[in-house]
């Protein structure tokens, strides 16, 4: 899997401030893993109709701290089964930002970007500059990912990286 | 350069002399750890024979497993994938823990918690271990890495420093304290920095409010939370490791996000309302006195320990529990529970009306003792999100230990001051 490092999409949903993401799915399906079914739970007490409406390439947006505490994986699964290509929040909780970009899902901080989209709106964004494009135009910049995340959004996860990596450890010290 | 304690332990562990703030290090990580969870260990399992042809690691002894999860039913699938877990860690001589408690509390009886190491874990909760020093991450699957290559690429987090000052009046504890800060800071409001606390009113604070507030650091924003540690500190970890071992201590000068000092005797009782741990849903505990309860729970990594029994004890001694009331004692620990049994507190309580369950992490996630519906609990566990413990249609308050108790008394939410004013 090659992901593309520019959007063009729909915003799926625009998430408040401090969201957990079991809320995703909800507590009670923490046990499944299968794709089919996450996605046909995903959002289920926000949206029933959210898998049905939401098509491959449209994009999460979020207000601060998105997925903190500790962040449901298997949300994150089920949104890239539903079609979620990006997410762009102001700000993410660590875990959620780090276990990301490891999975190899472009992920974007934006300030400013959670009061200035709403559901539906289509947005143009340039990953790896961080530039993201509203409906009339203007445009609004975050911190661009560091060369690495980009690789392994590229790869399409660290598990896909090449074996160089992996092979690093012989000569580490610590 | 200055350096943070966080600087120093994430300097020493990338093999360098010091690190940058937000600066991308590959570190190798003192312990690596995990509880049994499937999509964690049978993953890891299986990556390292797809990458490495063989489920070995490199260096066995810095890889800790916990049997702590998914252990009290006793049906197949549960003694299918132990014994799977079991026979990999004999295997390749990797530790394995297996049901002597909650991992967050035995890795710490068992020696893994010293001071200046970096313990890298699936969970974010082993920021538990901050009371010894330790610094404890989670990273979910980007374990993986770990696992596979002893290392993680990580940014170096910032430090904020938390003075205590004061003591902690009769009735409150850590919970209250951890509750009290999101409050103040908000639930991003340390985002993703490491919180060194100190001050002469740390010296107050038992270990168990230490641990717990710690463990629960993560509803601040924050990576993880570290503790200096004081004589009481160390006289633990020289019990676990069997040698004294010397503080590792940060640059005082040494630059920091922020400063916050807070009066531990400032804070009152709190309680997190139903459906979320944000600032928002921190309330005093006026504010929901008289709530009608039907379950209480005492237990989790953050609560549970033989401080937080014997407290517990001190208030439930010689009374009931309010008639249809559930109040369930989960103790951290194997260790935990016979010392608690052996001082006369597990039949204290036991006496009072509690059922005292095995030491796991199984009722804090709704694995056991699930909640039915409409059932309002008053809780020590770590999560109060709609369906953790059970019905989605049952709500969670979360609150110190001395809350549970006084409120089991009542069969509502009662303020433990009250309680313990009528015993002084």
């Amino acid at each position: 899997m090659t992901a593309p490092m520019t959007f063009e999409g729909r915003v799926a949903w625009v998430f408040p401030d401090d969201f957990h993401t079991t809320e995703i799915l909800g507590a009670e399906n923490m046990y499944v893993t299968d794709p089919d079914v996450l996605a046909e739970i995903c959002m289920r007490d926000f949206d029933p109709r959210f898998n049905e409406l939401t098509e491959p390439g449209d994009i999460l947006v979020a207000g601060r701290n998105l997925g903190y505490g500790q962040p449901n994986e298997l949300a994150m699964k089920a949104m890239r089964a539903v079609g979620i290509a990006l997410v762009i929040a102001e700000s993410f909780g660590p875990m959620f930002e780090r276990t990301n970009h490891f999975l190899g899902i472009p992920i974007l901080v934006c300030p400013g970007i959670a009061g200035a989209v709403d559901r539906w709106d289509e947005i143009k964004v340039d990953w790896p500059a961080g530039l993201v494009t509203l409906p009339d135009g203007s445009t609004l910049k975050g911190p661009p990912p560091s060369p690495r995340r980009v690789e392994l959004a590229r790869a399409g996860g660290w598990s896909n990286l090449t074996d160089p990596e992996l092979g690093s450890r012989e000569g580490s010290a610590a | 350069m200055l350096q943070t304690l966080t600087q120093k332990v994430y300097a020493r562990t990338a093999g360098r002399d010091s690190v940058e703030v937000g600066e991308e290090v590959s570190v190798r990580p003192d312990r690596i750890m995990t509880y049994e969870w499937p999509g964690y260990t049978d993953k890891f399992i299986g990556l390292l024979k797809e990458r490495n042809g063989s489920d070995a690691v490199f260096d066995p002894d810095r890889y800790v497993v916990f049997v702590d999860h998914l252990v009290t039913r006793g049906d197949d699938e549960e003694l299918e994938r132990r014994q799977t877990t079991l026979d990999w860690a004999a295997r390749v001589g990797i530790h394995l823990h297996d049901r002597m408690g909650i991992g967050h509390q035995v890795a710490s009886e068992l020696g893994y918690a010293v001071p200046g190491t970096l313990v890298a874990h699936i969970d974010p909760h082993i920021s538990t271990l901050g009371p010894f020093g330790t610094i404890g991450v989670g990273f979910h699957q980007m374990l993986l890495e770990a696992w596979l290559t002893e290392r993680l690429t990580v940014n170096v987090p910032d430090t904020v420093q938390v003075d205590f000052s004061g003591e902690l009046r009769p009735g409150v504890d850590g919970r209250d304290v951890i509750h009290h800060m999101i409050r103040e800071c908000g639930a991003d409001g340390l985002l993703g920095m490491v919180v060194e606390f100190g001050g002469p009113g740390l010296e107050t604070m038992n270990l168990a409010d230490r641990q717990a507030l710690c463990g629960q650091i993560l509803f601040t924003g924050a990576e993880s939370a570290v503790m200096e540690t004081d004589d009481l500190a160390l006289d633990f970890i020289e019990q676990a490791v069997g040698r004294r071992v010397e503080p590792v201590v940060g640059d005082a000068a040494a630059p920091v996000a922020d400063r916050i000092e807070l009066d531990l005797g400032d804070v009152q009782p709190m309680i997190a309302l139903p459906g979320n741990s944000t600032a928002d849903h921190m309330a005093p505990i006026e504010a929901v006195l008289g709530t009608p309860l039907q379950r209480g729970f005492i237990g989790s990594c953050a609560s549970g320990r033989y401080e937080d029994l014997e407290a517990a004890a001190a208030m439930l001694a010689g009374k009931q529990v309010a008639p249809g009331f559930e109040l369930i004692v989960v103790p951290t620990s194997n260790a935990i529970r016979d010392r608690a049994e052996r001082n006369g507190l597990l039949s204290t309580l036991e006496a009072s009306g509690a059922r005292i369950a095995g030491s796991s992490c199984d009722t804090c996630f709704g694995y056991a003792h699930p909640m039915g519906d409409g059932v309002n609990c008053i809780s020590s566990g770590v999560l109060n999100i709609r369906g953790r413990m059970g019905s989605v249609k049952s709500d969670i308050f979360l609150a110190s230990v001395r809350t549970v108790a006084a409120s089991a008394l009542e069969g509502r939410i009662a303020d433990p001051r009250e309680l313990l004013e009528v015993h002084a």
